[in-house]
């Protein structure tokens, strides 16, 4: 019997153990969930004189992928990116690249946005909480952040968390 | 004695390079100040054990830019670390706040040393020596020999 504390204490240090190998430690949590996309005016990347703006967006759900012709785990997660459903809008966020670099990169490896953005300097990157890249958004149509992604997009990422999301979105309430 | 001062020299390069950071200028030396403080109240998002002070990552140079910016443009230092906690939430207080949620983190060191106080002299208690009789001690003193 007065093993009994002792037992308890240890099974209970071994669930919160199990819990704790699952979870990632480097992982912060984006603050903007739930409230509304930072506000942004950037140029597109394969037109420099056209300037996009965040209330562009408004209307429908929308994917941000935060990209970069340097980033290694980009190029992991790229195949699925690319066979996405296509009535989902791509846009993507090229961070901290040099434009002739970017392009290259997608000529060489395909093209999955319907457009991307230039953010060359990665103060709109800043704005949004990003540090590590890639870096998935999803924002719904009032433009509010639903949704955060950090490091390159999984299958099981697709098909249990981002496609489920995007359903439920656009499903008039 | 030639191989003494080669030694020296090379430790005060390796001294010399070991800070490879910006150099900043300020105005002020209160400024100044302030802003080495912020440094070290600030942490790294991707080398995520350092303060901004220590840290050569890429994104943390360009948090220190802002932090420079905005202290020449006048933000309190409260303003600053809100307009970093905006954009990344509290783990980018490199001490984290005490709030409900943190409350454990803060107080378990206190309450691990609290339950030990009060339970170790109990277990103590129970591993002491059984006093023996003189009877018991005569054939204890016999069985040993």
């Amino acid at each position: 019997m007065k093993y009994f504390i002792p037992l308890l204490i240890f099974l209970c240090l071994t669930v919160f153990l199990l819990i704790g190998l699952k979870l990632d430690p480097r992982l912060v949590p984006s603050p903007y969930i739930n409230k509304p996309a930072p506000s942004f005016s950037l140029s597109r990347l394969d037109n420099q004189s056209i300037a996009v703006q965040r209330d562009d967006f408004l209307g429908k759900t929308w994917v941000l992928n935060v990209w970069a012709s340097w980033c290694r785990a980009c190029l992991d997660e790229h195949p699925l990116l690319l066979s996405l459903p296509k009535n989902i809008n791509l846009v993507g966020l090229n961070y901290k690249d040099d434009k002739t670099d970017a392009k290259n990169w997608l000529l060489r490896w395909g093209n999955p946005y319907s457009l991307s953005l230039s953010d060359t300097d990665g103060k709109v990157g800043f704005d949004w909480g990003v540090y590590g890249v890639p870096e998935t958004f999803v924002i719904d149509a009032a433009g509010v952040v639903r949704y955060k992604h950090i490091g390159p997009l999984q299958e099981n990422d697709i098909n249990e968390e981002l496609l489920p999301l995007l359903k439920r979105l656009s499903t008039p309430q | 004695m030639i191989y003494r001062y080669f030694l020296f020299v090379l430790l005060l390069i390796g001294v010399a390079v070991a800070d490879g950071f910006e150099i900043i200028e300020f105005d002020n030396k209160q400024l100044e100040n302030r802003y080495q403080v912020l440094l070290q109240e600030l942490r790294c998002l991707v080398c995520q054990n350092q303060t901004l002070a220590d840290s050569g990552a890429g994104l943390a140079k360009d948090m220190r830019v802002v932090v420079y910016d905005m202290i020449n443009k006048g933000h309190t230092n409260d303003e600053i670390i809100q307009f970093m906690v905006d954009r990344y939430g509290n783990f980018v207080r490199y001490e984290p706040p005490f709030t409900l949620k943190t409350a454990v983190l803060w107080l378990m060191p206190f309450i691990v040393v609290l339950l030990m106080i009060l339970f170790i002299p109990k277990f103590v208690r129970q591993q002491q020596a059984v006093s023996l009789n003189d009877a018991q001690r005569e054939q204890a003193k016999k069985l040993l020999k």
